[in-house]
């Protein structure tokens, strides 16, 4: 079921009066019945799935936390992994595989019959995999108390709204909050009602009604100059970030509502001055779970430079590749991982000469954020094109300066109206950087009924309402 | 508790209100701009010509029509524009100015169907009943939503462009005045042709309701297909228009084809559209072989053909 279709609504609204009406236990068979109705709703058969990852961890985190024998614990743990990871491996990276190890062989003139399977993508696998592997991980690391209430555990994988593209929320957070019984609070439900709000601005007024600039270049990019290409790739930058912060701040402002806290997922990832910073801003809850699962294991920055720049390009690759089983994925993880490096390496020297040439810092701080922006948004060119052919061949076009006319830049009327819609959301989240705008303005009433309706003007106005789906959900 | 439903009233308050004020700043927006669609509902024009099609018939550079010809002239196409569209267009046009003596229609809008414009048309179902009863009959939730929320119908490409349109004392002289790139040139070097799917027989209907309805208003009709790049359409089947539309409506009507009439690539912006320039060579072209004979001075017939 999708955030922005007529379906969701009425089941939000039934939803919502069941959830408030009951307590305890039949409050958590509300939740999580609700939320099976909900991913049932795309694909009833995956729900499987996420009934088999629930079970499988919900017994080792007991058995694991019930033995202090650190071989069985072991043994439990990669159980967990090889279950969760063999599913994702399978649904989402098996013909990904099969395919690369093709072309490997064919490098050294082997001529390999492998064939690929025809498999079902299910929604939202890479999002709770991960998130109940962080549960086993924290138990093994005695981080964490096991949850005993196998209700509560399963609400804990399936809780809707962050079930099928975020936040991914860690069971240390979020199984406390689920132990209590919330009551409505209408000061939450209009800090809730706001983010969610905005979050529809983002994904229907911004996300999908710039959407067309960028599929008519990213679809067949040979027939496009060097400016549409740019043009498609800045609207691509700034599509993404409002479909997928929107979906997030649904997502979190529901759970707000409800009574729970999720976190941030975003925090003006654009407003980044280095890509360090960027990556502390951008999709919080998966680099936060890289960071802590897989950078830090790996040795994180303990063992000096080299050991540091192995480990931020193993962490970016394998966050490329969370992101979809495509090698154009990979690269886009691989180049993230090298500005960082990059950057770690010349940011004394740059700040020398900035120093040197005694630049004003309002003109640093431009620069930086005009550097880190380009870097986010050309590297998107792999995260977008639909095969390596295609971003390699966009970016040759618009690095080669090939051709500058305005003249195949498509759906002007929508390019303007993209960018004043860019300019608003700017605009709010400039406020929002200096004075929480989004959290706050419900504490002055006027102040949050003029924004929501100019929000709702917003969305009726410019908004796309064919329910597109939103782009994370194929991650 | 009380204080939150308060809010929430006046929340909804303050929208519906705001709505309604908008919408009436953007109704005054729209249909007071110069854009050809709201011209058409602002009514009260005369032209002796119109032109109907999608972007391949809003290549007719009016300025230059009414230059040769010295009868006032109007392009009503615009880009994706079928024959369905073009047919609630052309009886609107009928409500509200007086009839042409000329209809052309560019017999490209019968190919397909556009979805994107069904949803721009919802801009106009204040102004006519035949949208409202289209948008209605074709997605009922969102005409249920433009009664609801009035600002919503401005949700519309139409609009967009009536606001760049606003600015310019007409938008008749919109025709493409870009020259072909390389980039095309060299894509249709190697292969690259054009899609060119038979129409189904429900467009050759609605084509044909448009010619009823322009007899019964004394409109004299000229069906033509202006032309493509030659390079572009070689090796293809040119679908043979005139022969449909007299198996699947028993209309003989001719149509005036040029599909191959211009073969200097300079005269196009890409395979499908001729420029400005091909557009005067294509106007010139028609005035010498009679294709606007029916409201030329010097030749004035019948308005029946």
């Amino acid at each position: 079921m999708l955030f922005n279709s007529s379906a969701f609504f009425l089941f939000f609204g039934i939803f919502f009066v069941l959830y408030f009406l009951t307590r305890g236990k039949l409050r958590l068979v509300v939740m999580l019945v609700s939320s099976y109705v909900f991913y049932a709703w795309w694909d009833w058969r995956f729900l499987s799935l996420i009934i088999v990852s629930t079970l499988v961890d919900y017994w080792v985190g007991m058995h694991v936390a019930r033995t202090d024998n650190q071989a069985v614990r072991k043994r439990l743990l990669l159980l967990s992994l090889a279950v969760n990871l063999g599913l994702l491996g399978f649904f989402k990276y098996f013909n990904f595989f099969i395919d690369s190890t093709a072309t490997f062989l064919t490098l050294f003139g082997m001529q390999p019959n492998l064939h690929t399977l025809r498999i079902i993508l299910p929604v939202g696998i890479s999002f709770y995999t991960f998130q109940t592997l962080s549960y086993t991980i924290d138990i093994y690391r005695r981080n964490l108390e096991p949850e005993t209430l196998l209700l509560r555990f399963a609400v804990f994988v399936a809780f809707f709204p962050q079930l099928v593209a975020g936040p991914i929320v860690r069971a240390s957070l979020f199984l406390p909050q689920l132990h209590q019984d919330h009551r409505f609070d209408p000061q939450r439900f209009l800090q809730g009602f706001t983010l969610v709000v905005w979050g529809y601005f983002l994904k229907v007024g911004l996300a999908d009604s710039i959407a067309l600039i960028v599929d008519i270049v990213y679809a067949t990019p040979q027939q496009f100059t060097s400016s549409a290409l740019l043009a498609g790739t800045f609207f691509y930058t700034f599509q993404i970030y409002g479909d997928f912060c929107g979906y997030s701040s649904i997502a979190i402002g529901i759970a707000h509502i409800l009574g729970f806290d999720f976190g941030i997922n975003f925090f003006k990832p654009y407003f980044a001055t280095t890509m360090s910073e960027f990556w502390r801003r951008w999709h919080i809850s998966l680099s936060t779970w890289l960071r802590d699962y897989l950078y830090i294991p790996l040795g994180g920055s303990r063992h000096g430079k080299w050991h540091t720049y192995r480990n931020i390009m193993i962490t970016m690759l394998l966050g490329g590749l969370w992101h979809g089983a495509a090698m154009h994925f990979v690269v886009w993880g691989g180049l993230h991982g090298a500005f960082l490096i990059i950057q770690n390496q010349i940011i004394k020297p740059y700040g020398r000469l900035l120093d040197w040439l005694r630049c004003p810092k309002i003109i640093r701080t431009a620069l930086a954020l005009f550097i880190v922006f380009a870097i986010a948004c050309l590297t998107r060119i792999f995260f977008r094109a639909q095969s390596m052919d295609d971003a390699l061949l966009i970016g040759k076009k618009i690095f080669l300066l090939e051709d500058f006319s305005l003249y195949q830049i498509r759906y002007k009327l929508h390019v303007v109206k993209g960018l004043f819609l860019i300019a608003f959301m700017t605009f709010i989240d400039i406020l929002d950087e200096k004075y929480d705008f989004l959290f706050r303005v419900s504490e002055k009433p006027w102040l949050f009924v003029i924004f929501i309706s100019v929000l709702l003007w917003l969305i009726f106005l410019f908004g796309n309402f064919f329910a597109n789906a939103f782009i994370y959900f194929v991650f | 508790m009380k204080r939150l439903i308060v809010i929430l009233l006046v929340l909804l308050l303050v929208f519906f209100a705001g709505d309604r004020i908008i919408s009436l700043g953007l109704h005054r927006m729209f249909y007071g701009s110069e854009f050809r669609f709201a011209r058409l509902y602002r009514g009260g024009m005369t032209n002796e010509v119109i032109i109907m099609g999608n972007s391949r018939g809003k290549a007719y550079y009016t300025p230059y029509m009414e230059e040769k010809l010295g009868v006032s002239c109007f392009n009503l196409a615009y880009d994706a524009v079928d024959t369905k569209i073009a047919g609630i267009l052309f009886a609107d046009y009928l409500d509200h100015n007086a009839a042409p003596r000329l209809l052309i229609i560019e017999m490209k809008c019968l190919q397909g169907e556009n979805k994107a414009h069904e949803g721009s048309m919802k801009v106009f179902i204040g102004s006519s009943e035949r949208f409202s009863d289209f948008l209605r009959a074709k997605s009922f939730k969102e005409w249920v939503l433009c009664k609801m929320v009035h600002i919503y119908r401005y949700n519309s490409e139409f609009f967009l462009r009536a606001q760049i349109m606003s600015s310019r004392q007409a938008d008749q002289s919109w025709v493409n005045s870009a020259l072909i790139t390389q980039a095309i040139l060299d894509d249709i070097s190697q292969g690259r042709r054009i899609q060119n799917p038979p129409p189904p027989r429900e467009r050759y209907e609605e084509l044909a309701e448009i010619l009823r309805t322009a007899s019964e208003h004394g409109v004299a009709v000229r069906l033509v297909l202006n032309p493509y790049l030659p390079q572009y359409v070689a090796g293809s089947t040119l679908l043979p228009y005139e022969t449909y539309l007299r198996d699947y409506t028993g209309i003989s009507e001719h149509v005036w084809d040029y599909r191959l009439a211009i073969t200097d690539s300079s005269l196009f912006a890409d395979g499908r559209h001729i420029n400005v320039n091909g557009s005067r060579v294509l106007i010139d072209m028609q005035i010498a072989d009679g294709f606007y004979d029916p409201v030329l001075p010097q030749k004035k017939q019948p308005l029946h053909e």
